[in-house]
């Protein structure tokens, strides 16, 4: 049975998902029953027989009356499966529907730029797959800005180092002019890159650190 | 000469990355980590001869790593390669057992460490 329910829900949750339908088969099962019992019930009633206990023939009372329980039975065993079928199944939505939930919450956090953010992916299944291929996109996305930053970095520091250089000339007012844009460009993308927050990392005065 | 390399990075970029740079040097990589804990499994595993080894990752950082595989094997070729401020950090990394620490914005000066040991 549990072949048959799609990897995305969890081992656990397809155990329960199992049940569901399990349930499902005995309550509709129960209620043909009930439905065939009320048919026997009526087969045997004969208006035009009026015995001393009302409209049903004196010799057929006892078949009448294990029809009738058998039907009690059955229509209790559908609502017996009918209900657990519901728990069973509102048990299996949460299961699934709370996972899906974290990895929203999560999703949100991290395109606010909060690379810090680690999903766990609760429940299994699909979901947990999930969740570790989003970590990893968020891997991937805070090493290409540290990335970037390390590379901005030297380039500023060899941008002043020109600029220094050029000061020193007559006529490097152009040149100068081209440096101060390159460094002010730097130091945009490095304003950028510091309002992430990320997984393990921060930016102390220019430098990547731990913590 | 040719090595046989471990790379252990989480992010699949720097992995990409990494492995272009070494395989252009005709070195062979045996197995790629996203975590310490994998680089301590496929370590036993595949007994490279030389572990590539980011600082920053998730289940199990770099450093952590380190110190597992060196006292497994306190002949492990550790050679770190982060973005973290290298002034900073080289220190930590020899004193876990590594043999290098190089910035991943200077990634290709790791062929040289290599071709040392």
């Amino acid at each position: 049975m549990m072949k048959i329910l799609p990897d995305v829900l969890p081992a656990l949750s397809r155990m329960m998902a199992s049940w569901v339908l399990i349930f499902f088969v005995v309550a509709m099962a129960s209620s043909i029953g009930a439905v065939v019992n009320i048919k026997n019930v009526q087969s045997r009633i004969n208006p035009q027989f009026h015995g001393e206990s009302g409209y049903f023939p004196d010799n057929d009372q006892a078949g009448i009356r294990s029809a009738l329980t058998r039907m009690h039975l059955f229509a209790g065993v559908s609502l017996a499966s009918t209900l657990l079928m519901a728990g069973f199944g509102f048990a299996v939505f949460r299961r699934t529907v709370a996972p899906l939930n974290e990895i929203v919450a999560g999703l949100e956090s991290i395109q606010e730029g909060n690379l810090d953010v680690t999903l766990q992916g609760a429940g299994g299944g699909e979901t947990e797959r999930i969740a570790v291929l989003i970590n990893d996109i968020s891997a991937n996305f805070q090493e290409i800005l540290l990335l970037i930053w390390n590379h901005s970095e030297s380039s500023a520091v060899a941008c002043r180092r020109l600029t220094e250089l050029l000061r020193k000339l007559p006529d490097g007012n152009r040149e100068l002019r081209e440096t101060d844009a390159i460094q002010a460009r730097i130091r945009e993308i490095q304003t950028i890159i510091a309002d992430f927050h990320f997984y393990d990392v921060s930016l102390d005065e220019n430098k990547v650190l731990t913590g | 000469m040719s090595k046989r390399i471990l790379i252990v990075d989480d992010s699949a970029i720097m992995r990409k990355m990494i492995t272009k740079i070494l395989l252009e040097q005709g070195h062979e990589i045996v197995g790629e980590a996203k975590n310490g804990e994998e680089a301590l499994v496929f370590y036993k595993q595949l007994k490279p001869d030389i572990v590539t080894m980011d600082i920053t990752m998730r289940v199990m950082d770099g450093f952590t790593a380190a110190r597992e595989i060196v006292n497994y094997d306190d002949q492990a070729k550790i050679i770190f390669l982060s973005n973290l401020e290298k002034a900073t950090y080289a220190e930590n990394a020899e004193r876990v057992g590594a043999i290098g620490y190089v910035s991943k914005s200077d990634s290709r000066e790791i062929l040289a460490l290599i071709d040392k040991f």
